[in-house]
Parts: structure tokens; C-alpha cells; sequence
């Protein structure tokens, strides 16, 4: 084959492969890269929506004023706090959609039942979480009570959504630890009513899609060999689930970095002493309580650098796991 | 995989046929539609029901919104506003400096109205900037404390007198308050809802000198404020704790949770606007009182309020007007009166009979109170240089930290000091035009 | 055997627990929904006085039918649009070869990375310029062209052995053949759960369709239902009782899509 004939096979091939993704690439031009990029040139000014001070092109300004500001880091704290649990969601999910995957009777029921939560969360039920967490009349409290009572220990709940503590021992004012800030608090309360809301969620449902699209022949094979099902499960099952995997981390990374919006919003207003404020819903005040849009769009964009910058490192490590 | 795509698709181009046609709502013949950004309610429908009627030619329609601006700013900054939309009063000035308001200065005159000499006084800010008039409130509200008179009666305690001392309503909540044998309260003498700028505004403590250029949140009155608001819970034990107020909030059949608990007889008494009554009557049997909030000498009660304005670019301006004309009439005013949504923006209307006394519910005997308390009341403080949500951020911040016990008041107030006054500084160093007026110090 | 029964005993007690875990909230808002308002706040599960005459409030104080229709409607568009367009574009970029293919799909997945609120008023803007607010379209059209469903399928087609089509290109197929005829059917269970995470999102989602909408006749649950939502006197009872109708859609696809998720494609049997 000559040069020309290959770079003209080459550009028959773009035309071919563009042509299967232009009814989504049209859409995806103006819809979300449109408005992307809008969003850069808007972090490059000091549009506040007012005319005074009127609209001006301030360069990186606003990025020289992320990285100067101390709630900038406060806030990229807790929503890396918030991440720090991903995992253990995710190993969760797994081990549901294990469960479910078993050849027993009724498991099309429980698979409805435990998808229940993805159909009834939204704001109705974090209403009803924030009455669970009552540090005083909550039903988790007095479950705890009656454990500690059974045992005839003294019992002073965790203060839940009210408190500042933290499994880490972070502190509420400055970038630091302490003992006595180890506790059970409002990120605590968010996370365990993440975990009851994923374990049977998207995840779950991503991973039993992929358990069930797995060639039985596979299984079998392993299992006449003698393998238990630690081992089949470990050298057969997860390798196979591994681009599935892979999309759940990265989405678990890019859906993480902008979580936190609903729960501040709904159950703790980004409080106590703002413990519970991620970087997206400083984005959001920046954006529409402030009215500081041409900052909250350098945040979002600082923001991009990081997962980017994050997902990069996973993009690598992961091709070499999962061989593309 | 292919037939099934293309069934499917079938089908909903079918169902598509069906939807288009019957989506809009006819409208009538030689009528204009309108459309008010605010919150769909049972009383805001009584209200454009009104209006229409009184407006054959016109069609107001809800553009619904939940309760927060957004979706006017992303709206008319996007493109396509509403004709006439509802703000918080506080957040006049974002809508009028980008230009979504339209400047009503001319406009009112010429419908005959004169918004200074007809609304309730001290409401200026929440409509006016300077001398220019941009909106008509809505509706406006301030607190009173309601108590329960069959919890009284039961008790067979006297009613709290017409204008209680804080010592009073604290000695009498005391008494009120009920615990289980395990020590949890069954009833609160007293709740009312965290939100320090009440207590700032009744102890009479400013958040800014007069010229706005520094805050003032650690003053003797703030100390005061915060103790005041601390006390009931933590010191006297009448009232819930911040964090069990803020797993009740919006829990309820009432909007917040304090109402409901009040309905539910959880509490005997409960501090709250005006806007409480017109839910209240939702509970046929509840028998209620109301008496005036305790002011310090310089305090006041807070004066809130919705505002509405007609936006700059709708192309409707001449029915948008005549709906701001028609919000300042006796009609919309004495209906809004009646419905108990706060009270009507003129003040006139709560001089007549039917607002002092009105038989349609005979048990409503404290109107009077209600009027006495708005004239008394105050619109909340406001710097340019430093935004109501940098201010709440920094207080509410280390209020949080009070609340667990890990910091005394002094101290967090303090701490709110000196983080209001670094996002100021912050504030200025991003806006070159807002530090000169700063350093030419004028307001 | 013995072992399988022990294994049968966990993973059921297992999936008890988990069940009763997820019931819990549906029941309560059930309950809820059931009571008079002024019982909504007493602190008890269950209703003293059951009042199921909430559910036909709910149609009488808002077109609540109407609603339904509507994001039942909108949410199959975009679940349509969204299975189509994203497995076309996740079919080029994993079995086609072409020019700055990968450049280009990093770039899709590197709009998510950016918070969907600083690109709020930009897209509305875009909705206005295309002469498309307050129209189904608007509600639609945005919401079909997701890079999370290309990612998505990207990754299931990844796990489609290519050995397969390239078999079928041997036999004379070509490209649109071996997408509908291979492909796509291996891929199966991927666009099912792609269909439920579409639907089962835009159904329940507030804030575009508040943005974009005034008119009554086209707004969506969500946005319906904020009349009993409302700061000033909030009706919860008839809130959860239309949140509980609400769910019945949701819960058909869930049952019908699962019952999709069953080993049907045998490897073997694509072949030739």
C-alpha cells in the first residue's frame, strides 16, 4: 500500500468513524462544550451579573484569589474527607451485586427492593435522615442508647449533624488535628446516609450488569478445576470486571469532586462551622448567593485541574490493569 | 436491537403527536398573558384569581420558582425573563444593578400611587435604592410570640402580658416545660428559630458603623444578643437545641418544624411571623394568643418581606404595570390581609375594621398586635462592601462552634469579627471600584 | 450440599437485613402520605387516622395527571435519545479506528469534570438563541447527549471480545452490520442499565426543568410538585403521596429492565 493510499484509507476511516458519532457529537457541541467553555472565558473576568463594577477581562485574577484563600483549602478538605469513603461504597456494592449474582430463588425481588433507596432519595428523604440523626429523639440515637444500656454503659450520642467532630480529628477552624475532635459528626452523618443510599444503587446495579454478562463457560471452567469461590472470584470474576470497575472509580472521582450539593442544601446548610461545605457547594453560594459568577467559574475550573489531574493518574494505572 | 429501536421510536413519535397539541393552555381571545416567577401556592392562585378577574383583558400565569431567585437571574440574564417576578427585599440591589428591575420612579406616580407615602415606612429598603423606586412589596412580615391558650389553661396560668419582658416569657416557658420520666422534654415552653440576626435586631446590636465600612459583631448588645439566643436552650432548658430545631425544619404538615410542633402541642409557645396564622387555621381546634416580641430600648423587631418588580425586558410592560398597580390596591392589600400572608405592602388597609377585627375569624382577636409590632419593626442592615451571606457565614460559622460547647460567646464573636472584617478586606482587593468608594468613605 | 445450604442461609439473611434496611423509608413515606397533616409531625410511624382520600387530594389541588404524563414522557425521550446517540458515538470509539479518536474522547469526558452550575446560565442562554424555552425540546434535547452514557457503553463494548467481529468482517459485514448484529446485542445488559440510570435520573431531576419551563401544561413532576413544597405552609402528607405515585413508573422499568439482566447471550451462539 502506498503513503497516499494509506492516509487516504486514514481519512476515510475519520469520515466513517465521525459519521457514527456526529448525532451525538452535534448535541454534545452545543450543549455541554458550549457552555464549558463559556465558563473558562467567564473565570477569566469579574462578571458578578451587576454593572458596577462593570464586565472586565481580569486575566487570572480570580485563580491568584483561589489559591490566596484559606476556604478554598477548607473546603477542598472536606470534600476529599467525603471521597476518602468511596471505596468502602464501592467494595459494598460489590459485594451486593456478589450476593444477588447467587443462582438462588427470589433474587429478582431483592434486587427491586434493594434499588428501593435509588428510587425514593431526593430531598422527602432527607428529611426524614435529618429527623433519624436527632441527637435527642432520633431513632439512630436511640438504637445506640438501648445497645449501651444493655450493656450498662454511660451513653452520650454523637452529636451527628450538630457536631464538628470527625473520625480524622480535623479541626473545625484551622488545617489541623486534635484528639478531641475524633468523634461522630455531620460528615459522618452524610457519609453512612451515602452508603444507605448506594449500597443497592447505580454501582451495584453497573457491576450486576456486568456479573451477568460474564460467559458462565468462564465460571465453570475455573470451578471444575477445583478453584473455591474466593479464588474464582478473584481470578476469574474480577479481572472480567475490571472496565466496569474502572468507569465506577473514575465516575465515583468526577461525581465525587462535586458532591454535596443536596445534602448542604437540604440537611446542614454546608454547616456546622462548615464542616459539611464541599467545593461544589461553595460554588454554588459563590454562584448564586453571591452573584460572584466570573469566581465561582475559577473555582469550577481549579476544580477541573484536580479531578483531571486525579483521573489522569487512574487512567494510566488503570490501562495497565484492565490491557487498553 | 434494530426493531426494537425503531418501534420504539415510532412510538414515541406518536406520542409526541399526542403531547404537543395538548400542552399549552388555550389562551382566550384578545387576552394577553402575563406570567409572576414566584412560588405556586394556594394563596398565590386566590391572588392572580383576583387579578384576573379584575382584568378580563389580562391572563396571569404562575412561572413557578422554589422560593429562591436562581431561576429569575439565570432566566433574564440568559435571555427570557418572567414579566414580573418576586425577590427576597434584601436581594433589591443584585436585580436592580444588573438591570433585570425596571426603575418604577416614573411608572408608580402615573398609576397614581406613592409607594413612599403608602407602604409601610421602614420597608424603604427592601424597594427603594436611594431616591429611585424599583419594586412594591409583595407582602411583609415580622415576629410575635404566639402561645397556646388551652396549654395555659390547663396549667392555669395567666396569658403572658400584652408586652413581656424577656424575664417574663423565660419564668413562664419554665413552667411550661414538660420532661418524661427519662429526662427527654414532651413539651418546650418556648421555641423559636436559630437565626441570630432576630436576636441581634430585638437587643438593638448593629452589624456595621453607619457608613458600612466595618462590621460591628462583637459589641456589648451582640454579646448580649448571642446569650440571649443561648440561654432558653442551654441555660434555662425551655426551648430545643439549634440542632434539634434544624432536624425539625420543613419536616412538617406546617413548613418549619416549629409550627407544627406547636399545632402538635409539643410546644406552648413559639415565636414566628404573621404568616403562622394563616396556617394555624389549619388546625380548627388550636386556640392561640399572640403578644409582642421583648425589645430591648434600641431594638426592633426585623421587617422582612418578599419584593416585587417588573423585569426591564419583558415585552409586556404595560400589563406588568398594571399588576404592580394592582398589588398596591385595596383589593389585593385586603386580600392578603384576610389570607394572613404577612401583611399587605400599604399600610393603610390594616387601619380598617376588618383588619383590626375581622369576623370571618372571631378567635383572631390580636390583629392590633400584628400592626403595632410592623411599625416598630426594622429592615435587616446591609454593607456594599461585604454581602448578607459573607456576614452569615462568618457568624453563623462560630455560632455553630457555641452550640457545641466548644467556644464561649465572647470568643466566637470575636473570631466573627475579625473573619467578617478579612472577607471585606478580600472583597475590596477584587473590586478596585468598590475599595475607592471605601477609602472616599462614604456610604 | 451442606456447604450450599450454609451459603443459601447467609446470603439470604444478608439480603433480609439490606431489604429491610431500604423498606424502611418507603414505608415511612407511605405512612406519611396516609396521615392527616396535623399528624404528620406526631412522631409515630404509623397514622392514628388513616386518611387515604390524600391520594385523590393530590389530583384536585394540582393537574397532577398531567404532570405525570409529562415526565413520564420527557424521561423516555431522553432515555431513547440517550441509549441511540451514545452507543453510536461508544461504538466509534472503541471498534473503529480514526484520527484524534482518543483526544476526542478524553475531551467528552472532560466536560464532566466541570460542575454543572457555572454552566447553567450559558445553556439557558443556548436554549433561548435556539428559540427553545418553555418547549418539551428544551427539556429534552439538552439531556440526551451525555458523555456519561458514551463512557458508559465505551467501557461495556471494551468487554465485547473482538474477535467476534472481526470474524463477521471475514464473513462480508460491514461496520453498521456488525454494530446492530453483534455489538449492540452483546452489550445488552450495558444499555439496560444505561436506560434506568437515564430515566430513572431526568425523572426525578428539578432544577432544568424549573429553569426552562413556565407553562403548566408541560411541567414535570418535580417542578409539580413543589406546590406542596412551598416555605409558607407545606402540605407533607400530600407530598409524599404524590412522591409515592410518582415512584410507580420508575418501579415498572426497574422490574421489566432487571429482567433483562439474565445470562440469555450465550458466546457460542453469536458465531457465523
Amino acid at each position: 500500500m502506498t503513503a497516499k493510499n494509506k492516509k487516504r484509507a486514514m481519512r476515510i476511516a475519520t469520515i466513517l468513524g465521525l459519521a457514527y458519532l456526529l448525532p451525538n457529537l452535534l448535541g454534545f457541541l452545543v450543549f455541554t462544550a458550549g457552555p464549558v467553555i463559556f465558563s473558562f472565558g467567564a473565570s477569566l473576568t469579574n462578571w458578578n451579573i451587576m454593572n458596577s463594577p462593570p464586565l472586565e477581562f481580569v486575566g487570572f485574577r480570580n485563580y491568584q484569589q483561589v489559591g490566596q484563600s484559606s476556604q478554598f483549602w477548607t473546603f477542598f478538605i472536606n470534600t476529599v474527607y467525603f471521597m476518602a469513603f468511596s471505596p468502602v461504597g464501592i467494595v459494598g456494592s460489590l459485594v451486593v451485586a456478589l450476593l444477588l449474582d447467587s443462582r438462588l430463588r427470589g433474587m429478582t425481588l431483592f434486587r427491586t427492593l434493594l434499588y428501593l433507596p435509588s428510587f425514593t432519595a431526593g430531598v422527602a428523604i432527607m428529611i426524614m435522615w435529618k429527623g433519624l440523626y436527632n441527637p435527642d429523639h432520633g431513632l439512630i440515637n436511640a438504637c445506640l442508647r438501648g445497645v449501651f444500656d444493655l450493656f450498662s454503659l454511660p451513653f452520650q450520642g454523637p452529636g451527628w449533624l450538630q457536631s464538628t467532630q470527625n473520625l480524622m480529628g480535623l479541626h473545625p477552624e484551622k488545617i489541623a488535628f486534635a484528639v478531641k475532635d475524633i468523634g461522630l459528626g455531620a460528615r459522618e452523618a452524610l457519609v453512612f446516609m451515602g452508603f444507605w443510599a448506594g449500597l443497592g444503587g447505580g454501582n451495584m446495579l453497573l457491576y450486576l450488569a456486568a456479573l451477568t454478562n460474564m460467559p458462565d463457560e468462564l465460571i465453570e471452567a475455573a470451578s471444575l478445576d477445583g478453584a473455591g469461590p474466593w479464588a474464582v472470584f478473584r481470578h476469574v470474576k474480577w479481572p472480567q470486571l475490571a472496565p466496569t470497575t474502572f468507569f465506577i472509580v473514575i465516575m465515583s472521582v468526577i461525581g465525587g469532586f462535586q458532591g454535596g450539593v443536596d445534602s448542604a442544601q437540604v440537611m446542614t446548610g454546608g454547616g456546622p462551622a462548615g464542616t459539611t461545605t464541599t467545593l461544589a457547594y461553595h460554588i454554588f453560594r459563590k454562584s448564586f448567593v453571591e452573584y460572584q459568577f466570573g469566581y465561582a467559574s475559577a473555582v469550577a475550573w481549579v476544580l477541573f485541574a484536580i479531578v483531571f489531574a486525579f483521573s489522569g493518574l487512574l487512567w494510566k494505572f488503570g490501562n495497565k490493569e484492565t490491557n487498553y | 436491537m434494530r426493531a426494537l429501536f425503531s418501534a420504539i421510536l415510532v412510538v414515541l413519535v406518536g406520542w409526541t403527536l399526542f403531547m404537543l397539541p395538548t400542552s399549552r393552555d388555550p389562551v382566550p381571545a384578545g387576552k394577553t398573558i402575563v406570567t409572576w416567577a414566584t412560588d405556586d401556592t394556594p394563596i398565590r392562585r386566590e391572588q392572580i384569581a383576583l387579578f384576573n378577574k379584575l382584568n378580563p383583558d389580562l391572563d396571569l400565569r404562575i412561572d413557578p420558582t422554589n422560593n429562591d431567585p436562581n431561576k429569575v437571574v439565570v432566566q433574564s440574564i440568559g435571555g427570557v425573563g418572567p414579566d414580573v417576578f418576586d425577590m427576597p427585599g434584601t436581594t433589591l440591589k443584585v436585580f436592580v444593578d444588573s438591570g433585570i428591575a425596571l426603575d418604577l420612579t416614573e411608572e408608580l406616580p402615573k398609576l397614581g400611587y406613592d409607594p413612599l407615602a403608602e407602604i409601610w415606612p421602614a420597608a424603604k429598603p427592601l424597594f427603594a435604592i436611594e431616591d429611585r423606586t424599583y419594586g412594591v412589596p409583595a407582602n411583609l412580615d415580622t415576629l410575635a410570640i404566639y402561645y397556646n391558650r388551652e396549654v395555659f389553661g390547663e396549667m392555669k396560668l395567666p396569658y403572658p402580658s400584652a408586652n413581656p419582658t424577656w424575664d417574663e416569657i423565660i419564668a413562664i416557658g419554665k413552667k411550661l416545660t414538660v420532661k418524661d420520666a427519662s429526662g427527654r422534654t414532651t413539651r418546650y415552653g418556648l421555641l423559636f428559630w436559630w437565626d441570630w440576626r432576630d436576636f441581634f435586631a430585638m437587643c438593638g446590636a448593629r452589624l456595621f458603623t453607619d457608613d458600612g465600612r466595618k462590621l460591628t459583631i462583637d459589641t456589648p448588645e451582640a454579646l448580649e444578643a448571642v446569650n440571649l439566643m443561648s440561654s432558653p436552650i442551654y441555660v434555662h432548658k425551655l426551648a430545643p437545641t439549634a440542632s434539634e430545631s434544624n432536624s425539625m425544619a420543613s419536616v412538617g404538615g406546617w413548613g418549619s418544624g416549629n409550627e407544627s410542633r406547636f399545632v402538635g402541642r409539643r410546644a406552648a409557645m413559639v415565636v414566628g411571623p404573621r404568616y403562622f396564622t394563616g396556617n394555624f387555621r389549619r388546625a380548627p381546634d388550636l386556640k392561640v394568643g399572640v403578644v409582642k416580641l421583648p425589645l430591648s430600648a434600641t431594638g426592633s423587631t426585623r421587617l422582612k418581606g418578599r419584593t416585587i418588580a417588573v423585569n426591564s425586558r419583558s415585552p409586556r410592560r404595560a400589563a406588568a404595570l398594571r399588576f404592580i398597580k394592582f398589588v398596591t390596591d385595596g383589593g389585593y392589600n385586603r386580600l392578603n390581609n384576610d389570607l394572613a400572608d404577612g401583611v399587605g405592602p400599604s399600610l393603610k388597609y390594616t387601619e380598617e375594621p376588618k383588619f383590626q377585627f375581622n369576623p370571618d375569624f372571631p378567635e383572631e382577636k390580636y390583629n392590633p398586635i400584628w400592626r403595632q409590632s410592623m411599625l416598630a419593626a426594622q429592615p435587616d442592615e446591609s454593607s456594599p462592601y461585604i454581602s448578607n451571606g459573607q456576614v452569615d457565614e462568618a457568624v453563623g460559622f462560630q455560632l455553630d462552634l457555641v452550640n457545641q460547647g466548644i467556644k464561649d460567646s465572647k470568643a466566637a464573636l470575636a473570631a466573627a469579627q475579625a473573619a467578617g472584617e478579612k472577607l471585606l478586606q478580600e472583597n475590596l482587593a477584587a473590586n478596585a471600584a468598590l475599595a475607592k468608594r471605601y477609602a472616599e468613605g462614604s456610604k | 450440599m451442606k456447604g450450599s445450604i450454609a451459603k443459601g442461609a447467609f446470603v439470604y439473611t444478608a439480603l433480609v437485613g439490606l431489604a429491610i434496611m431500604s423498606l424502611v423509608p418507603f414505608f415511612w413515606m407511605l405512612f406519611t402520605s396516609l396521615k392527616p397533616l396535623s399528624e404528620v409531625e406526631s412522631g409515630s410511624f404509623l397514622p392514628k387516622d388513616w386518611r387515604p382520600g390524600n391520594f385523590q387530594e393530590v389530583f384536585a389541588q394540582i393537574r397532577f395527571g398531567r404532570y405525570y404524563l409529562n415526565s413520564i414522557f420527557v424521561a423516555s425521550w431522553v432515555t431513547y435519545l440517550t441509549c441511540l446517540t451514545s452507543a453510536l458515538a461508544a461504538y466509534s470509539f472503541t471498534r473503529l479506528e480514526w484520527k484524534s479518536r482518543d483526544f476526542l474522547f478524553r475531551v467528552y469526558l472532560a466536560t464532566m469534570m466541570i460542575p454543572g452550575v457555572v454552566t447553567q446560565i450559558p445553556g439557558f442562554a443556548i436554549i433561548v438563541n435556539l428559540g427553545m424555552p418553555d418547549t418539551y425540546a428544551a427539556l429534552i434535547v439538552p439531556s440526551a447527549f451525555t458523555a456519561f452514557g458514551v463512557f458508559l457503553l465505551r467501557q461495556v463494548m471494551l468487554g465485547v471480545p473482538k474477535a467476534l467481529d472481526e470474524a463477521a468482517r471475514i464473513d462480508g459485514a460491514n461496520s453498521w452490520q456488525i454494530l446492530w448484529e453483534i455489538v449492540l446485542p452483546l452489550s445488552r445488559s450495558g444499555i439496560i442499565t444505561l436506560a434506568i440510570f437515564s430515566f430513572m435520573g431526568n425523572y426525578g431531576s428539578l432544577i432544568g426543568p424549573l429553569i426552562m419551563l413556565k407553562s403548566d401544561g408541560l411541567r414535570t413532576l418535580p417542578v409539580g410538585l413543589t406546590f406542596f413544597d412551598s416555605k409558607y405552609g407545606s402540605q407533607t402528607n400530600l407530598l409524599m403521596a404524590a412522591s409515592v405515585m410518582s415512584i410507580i413508573p420508575r418501579l415498572i422499568l426497574f422490574i421489566v429492565g432487571q429482567k433483562h439482566l439474565v445470562k440469555g447471550i450465550q458466546l457460542g451462539a453469536v458465531k457465523g
